[in-house]
């Protein structure tokens, strides 16, 4: 056997099932040999054995030579790629909320906390099942043969021109951002929902054991406190779903988070009015508690500020300005 | 600043020279196979006329074009040989006119453009 019959069966190896492998390996045969007679006719003799090889390796190697005659080579195209990238956020994130909903309802329910960090685990075997599962769709509609020169799912190119948003309007919340804003919370409303009667939320129990080691309980203050932070913590869980939904309302999500802010501002007014937080009063707990709440205040005061000067400005994107001078060129 | 044109990258100008000759290796193929070759006589010819192309893309080019209905192929033997032969189909000769008068209107005003900058 031939070191160019070697080179020739690599390449047959490699080749796409699809391909007429024999007709391509005959012809790339044909073609070297071609060569090396051309080679031997202006040497004047027979070639060595190292310029078969250089001639042969000049060539290519096998698997390369044989990917040549290929369909398509990349997994996902770029005509596809944006919505492989959209749909595979949307699942995930659609996906990861019910778990994360579900796992928190259950732990609720059946006053067990280690049924919402089950489902925490359970949504990451989730998304690696999603990424897999979308990935193995998108890869073989690529393969699918395209009717009217689009890919299969031409359903995804469909599109308005007229409802594309206008230049300069408040550009979309990414999904990741709004799930996130629901997740924070909405774990954090379980937790405030959970202080009164303990359902074993860890964080409950570690606030709970501070108090009992320190032989101090919270007063009756908070009260105000509490159902500011109960209703705040609800507006934004609220207005992070429909956002979540509606990506394009931006103006919904900072007034949500102007009108949470002002309603927790609002209660923790009325507790620091109400006199010592912590029972026995005057300790250095009271001190702690009333510092921590007027730092609160503060951070909700420039929450607050920052949402109103968002909801007042004109929202005038790179892009509007861009096509602005587009369009006045 | 930016660059001038003593920073010309060289990898650069071969990735702009590659796309500018792909779409033209077609036409010159197509030109070529109005009368009937084989790979290699094929790719000798396209090299004397100041092309050159290498098999790997010569090859499965040809591949491509039979299977577009342009060109189709004969194995025949030559000089104790056995070789591919390959050949335009008439829509191929259609095509390879259609394609010719769009070059040489895309160079015209090619020309123009250039002349002009």
């Amino acid at each position: 056997m031939t070191m160019l019959d070697r080179y020739l069966y690599a390449v047959q190896n490699s080749l796409p099932k699809d391909q007429a492998a024999g007709d391509i390996v005959a012809e790339i045969g044909d073609d070297l040999q071609s060569q090396m007679e051309e080679r031997e006719a202006a040497l004047g003799r027979k070639l060595t054995d190292d310029e078969q090889a250089t001639l042969i390796k000049a060539y290519g190697h096998p698997r390369v030579v044989a990917a040549r005659y290929g369909g398509v080579q990349h997994l996902i195209g770029h005509e596809l790629l944006p919505f492989y990238w959209s749909t595979l956020s949307f699942v995930g994130t659609v996906v990861v909320a019910i778990e994360l909903i579900g796992g928190a309802i259950s732990a609720l329910v059946a006053h067990n906390g280690a049924l919402f960090f089950g489902a925490l685990a359970a949504a990451w075997n989730s998304l690696i099942w999603i990424f897999g599962i979308v990935t193995i769709i998108f890869a073989l509609s690529e393969r699918v043969p395209k009717r009217e020169g689009r890919p299969f799912g031409s359903r995804l190119f469909s599109w308005d021109p007229r409802r594309l948003p206008a230049p300069g309007a408040w550009p979309p919340v990414p999904r990741s951002s709004s799930l996130i804003e629901f997740i924070v919370n909405f774990i954090a409303l379980l937790v405030l929902l959970d202080a009164a009667g303990p359902h074993h939320i860890p964080l409950d129990a570690v606030v709970a054991n501070a108090l009992l080691h320190m032989h101090a309980t919270l007063t009756p203050a908070w009260h105000s406190a509490y159902i500011g932070l109960v209703a705040g913590t609800s507006i934004i869980a609220i207005s992070a779903i429909v956002v979540f939904v509606k990506p394009q309302l931006r103006t919904l999500q900072e007034l949500a988070r102007a009108i949470s802010s002002a309603v927790v501002i609002i209660g923790i007014a009325f507790t620091l009015q109400a006199g010592p937080t912590v029972q026995p009063a005057g300790g250095p707990l009271n001190t702690a508690a009333l510092y921590t709440l007027v730092g609160a205040l503060v951070v909700l005061a420039l929450q607050l500020s920052i949402s109103i000067r968002a909801l007042l400005r004109k929202p005038v994107s790179r892009t509007a300005s861009r096509t602005q001078g587009i369009t006045h060129a | 600043m930016g660059n001038d044109a003593t920073e010309l990258d060289p990898a650069l100008f071969e990735n702009l020279r590659l796309e500018l000759r792909r779409g033209c290796l077609t036409l010159a193929v197509l030109s070529q196979l109005r009368r009937e070759r084989y790979g290699y006589t094929l790719r000798k010819a396209l090299e004397e006329a100041g092309l050159e192309m290498d098999e790997g893309t010569l090859y499965p080019l040809l591949r491509r074009l039979e299977s577009q209905g342009l060109l189709t192929s004969e194995w025949r033997e030559e000089n104790k040989r056995r070789k591919r032969f390959y050949r335009l189909l008439p829509a191929g000769e259609r095509m390879f006119e259609q394609l010719s008068a769009e070059l040489r209107r895309i160079n015209a005003s090619l020309d123009r453009i250039i002349a002009e900058a």
